[in-house]
């Protein structure tokens, strides 16, 4: 109807090729907007092109790589993936990591190992029975070198602490330590359940192994700690508020 | 023959009008109290974006608190607009196809004056706290039922339209129609009953509402505008759908992708673990039917640029359908397995939210209001330039909003996953994409001022009289809405 608009169309008025009751009647029939409606045709029937069946099936590759992940299918008691755990950062490194004062960051090491020993001599540091305490024993807060050898190589026969004798046998229960290990495991149990002795430095720790080997590897007596071992290790003094690399120990310089 | 043929031919134009004529009050309520809702939507989308950025905005009104707000930008938008607009089409359009005039426009319009009432309702009780608090559901619990029941009372007619129709072969639009028609009653009693009736364990409900949010698009919406966009686009250029089997194809894999996605949202949680998996595989795949009817109905308009340009109904459909391949891409590229990890909890997935809301249902519910309300006022629409603004400003809002959120997203996503940057640090990169977000609402408002205005003049029967289509024909008419053509003064719809 209004497919081709020629320029006398517009001025209907002065047209007389429009037959105005004919324009009329058809206007009446059909509302305009209704009446140059276009029909539906027949749906085309061209074929599905090739390119989109390969891009569905890349599609169908990547759906089904993420489905693929997600156990067995109808898996109702899987509720959690295999591993499902957070991930290790992957900017550890650059990560400065917050110093911390020497006597923190060895106690807490230390007590770790201390797991070990605590099934005798118990997380309260008590002993009890046929096993010595470690509060307030002479053995623990005096000279090092000997309560080294003692950890290390553990101790047999009678032994005196803290006016009781204990006739027992002690294994070497520190016989795997490391320098850092046996320092952090000697501080906390010097400076923990009101002992308050000085720290044992790893490099102290270290000179300890060195004796330790030269000695052989026996478990250790009372009398041979007390004639050979009743001394310090040697090195120097580590305050206990030094600050320290959580990831070396090494101290940090105290301002920057 | 030629007589027989034109005899046929305004047989054809006389049922057509009839059918236009039967529905004109309750499409053209559809429409309006729908572009009404879009407006306010638009409006406390803008409050809820910039509270994202800018907490402290407003924050005088209780009411406007931010999860509030949220919830009712969002109803208002599905519930309020959205459903609404779908009506209108889905009830004019199954009239049309099955070309039986609609005998049940007085119960139609007063469920639709029903639906606008629990609408409001809801909304009233979403801003008063007294909300459910679970997307796309924020409505109280009571609400629900009632919602339901208007559905069927607005669109079981549409059923026993196409029951009763004369035999013929099925169109592809009614197809979609249909399956949307009956999919919505479908997840919507499943959703109500898993989370507001049933006692099952909470985290099974949150995933059930997952599931629901994204069926209400993919099964719901999106079907309805797929109907429309597969009418207008033959219709509008007078040929035919470019290949039935593409149509099939496109419209068994919609069918059979659509209901497995959603639980992806819930990735991680204690839920059986195939599920998230099959949620983001569907969605995946979901790029396989958003490639097929772009193709489709593409191919169909293909060569007539022309009169996409110049038609707004074909303009905006075909826009609708460039931004459903466009949500296929972003939907198969943001569920692989490293982007989900990145981007579950991020803007990015309000960002496909919103591009499957407004850029692909609601152009193409434009593109058929533009077509449908002409017809049925007998008016044409006044200004095309109000319509070319429409376009224009929904046009770039849309895009605006999905690039600041999906870029903005991913941004986000990399500042939670970096363990070394503290969570505001995360959240002040956000922020700029937040107000960008605000910003393409602010686009989109004023867009839908235009359309809303224009659509109450039509609806007051201030449209055109005129046999000449309104066209988007850029420079030199006579007239602001170009050729007069022939005046219809035979008088308006409503006598």
């Amino acid at each position: 109807m209004a497919t081709s608009e020629s320029k006398h169309d517009l001025r209907p008025d002065l047209n007389e090729t429009i037959n105005v009751s004919e324009a009329h009647a058809a206007i009446k029939d059909a509302p305009p907007a209704v009446g140059r409606e276009k029909s539906l045709r027949e749906n085309g029937m061209e074929a599905v092109s090739l390119w989109l069946i390969l891009v569905s099936g890349i599609v169908v590759l990547v759906g089904g790589a993420v489905m693929g992940q997600g156990g067995s299918f109808f898996g109702y008691n899987e509720l959690v993936k295999d591993g499902y755990v957070r991930g290790k950062s992957p900017v550890k490194e650059e990560v400065p990591l917050q110093p911390i004062p020497a006597l923190a960051l060895l106690q807490k090491e230390g007590q770790k190992q201390y797991a070990a020993c605590a099934s005798c001599h118990q997380s309260s540091g008590m002993g009890g029975g046929e096993f010595p305490p470690l509060a307030g024993s002479e053995w623990v807060t005096g000279n090092t070198e000997k309560l080294a050898m003692i950890i290390h190589n553990g101790v047999g026969g009678p032994i005196e602490v803290a006016g009781t004798t204990y006739n027992g046998n002690m294994a070497a229960i520190g016989a795997n330590f490391g320098p850092k290990e046996l320092a952090a495991v000697m501080t906390y149990i010097r400076t923990s359940w009101g002992n308050n002795a000085s720290l044992v430095t790893p490099e102290m720790a270290e000179e300890a192994l060195k004796i330790s080997k030269a000695r052989g590897g026996m478990p250790t007596t009372a009398e041979e700690l007390k004639k050979n071992h009743d001394k310090m290790l040697p090195g120097d003094n580590l305050a206990p508020d030094t600050l320290l690399d959580p990831e070396t120990w090494e101290p940090i310089p105290a301002a920057e | 023959m030629a007589e027989t043929t034109s005899t046929a031919e305004s047989n054809d134009v006389a049922l057509r009008a009839s059918i236009d004529r039967s529905l004109r009050h309750p499409v053209m309520f559809f429409f309006t109290s729908g572009a009404v809702w879009l407006a306010l939507a638009i409006v406390l989308g803008l409050v809820a974006s910039a509270k994202k950025h800018s907490p402290e905005f407003l924050s005088c009104f209780s009411f406007l608190d931010a999860g509030r707000v949220d919830g009712a930008h969002m109803s208002a938008l599905i519930y309020g607009w959205g459903a609404q607009a779908a009506f209108g089409i889905i009830i004019w359009l199954m009239a049309r196809l099955s070309r039986k005039e609609c005998t049940n426009a007085g119960t139609i319009l007063a469920v639709g004056h029903l639906w606008n009432l629990f609408v409001f309702i809801g909304l009233v009780c979403i801003l008063t706290g007294n909300g459910s608090g679970i997307a796309y559901m924020e409505f109280p619990g009571f609400i629900w039922p009632l919602l339901i029941l208007c559905y069927l009372a607005i669109t079981i007619w549409s059923l026993v339209q196409f029951q009763v129709r004369d035999a013929g072969h099925v169109y592809v639009s009614q197809w979609y129609l249909l399956a949307g028609l009956l999919w919505f009653p479908w997840i919507a009693v499943t959703a109500f009953l898993f989370v507001f009736v049933f006692d099952g364990h909470p985290v099974m409900a949150s995933a059930i509402a997952a599931w629901f949010k994204s069926a209400l698009f993919l099964l719901f919406f999106l079907p309805t505008a797929l109907a429309s966009a597969y009418y207008l686009a033959p219709k509008v250029t007078g040929r035919p759908v470019y290949s039935y089997n593409l149509a099939l194809f496109g419209f068994w894999a919609l069918a059979f992708l659509g209901p497995w996605a959603g639980m992806q949202k819930l990735f991680g949680a204690p839920i059986p673990q195939f599920l998230p998996y099959a949620g983001a595989a569907a969605m995946v795949l979901i790029l396989i039917p958003a490639i097929s009817v772009g193709i489709n109905i593409l191919q169909t308009v293909y060569g007539h640029g022309e009169i996409v340009a110049e038609s707004p109904s074909l303009r905006f459909t075909s826009s609708g359908v460039v931004l459903f391949v466009a949500y296929g891409v972003l939907s198969f590229v943001l569920h692989t397995v490293p982007a989900m990890k990145m981007t579950q909890f991020s803007y990015s997935g309000y960002g496909l939210d919103i591009l499957g809301l407004y850029g692909v249902f609601s152009l193409c519910a434009f593109g058929a209001i533009y077509f449908i309300v002409p017809r049925i006022t007998r008016r044409e629409w006044l200004s095309r330039r109000f319509i070319s603004w429409h376009f224009f400003l929904s046009l770039y809002g849309v895009a605006s909003i999905v690039i600041c959120a999906v870029v903005g997203g991913v941004t986000q996503g990399q500042g939670i996953e970096d363990v070394a940057q503290p969570f505001a640090t995360m959240a002040e990169r956000a922020s700029q994409y937040g107000w960008g977000v605000t910003l393409a609402w602010a686009f989109l408002l004023f867009a839908n001022l235009f359309f809303c205005l224009h659509l109450l003049l039509m609806w007051a029967r201030l449209g055109r009289r005129s046999s000449h289509p309104t066209l988007l024909k850029g420079h030199h008419a006579e007239s602001p809405h170009g050729p007069e053509g022939e005046i219809d003064n035979i008088g308006s719809a409503s006598a």
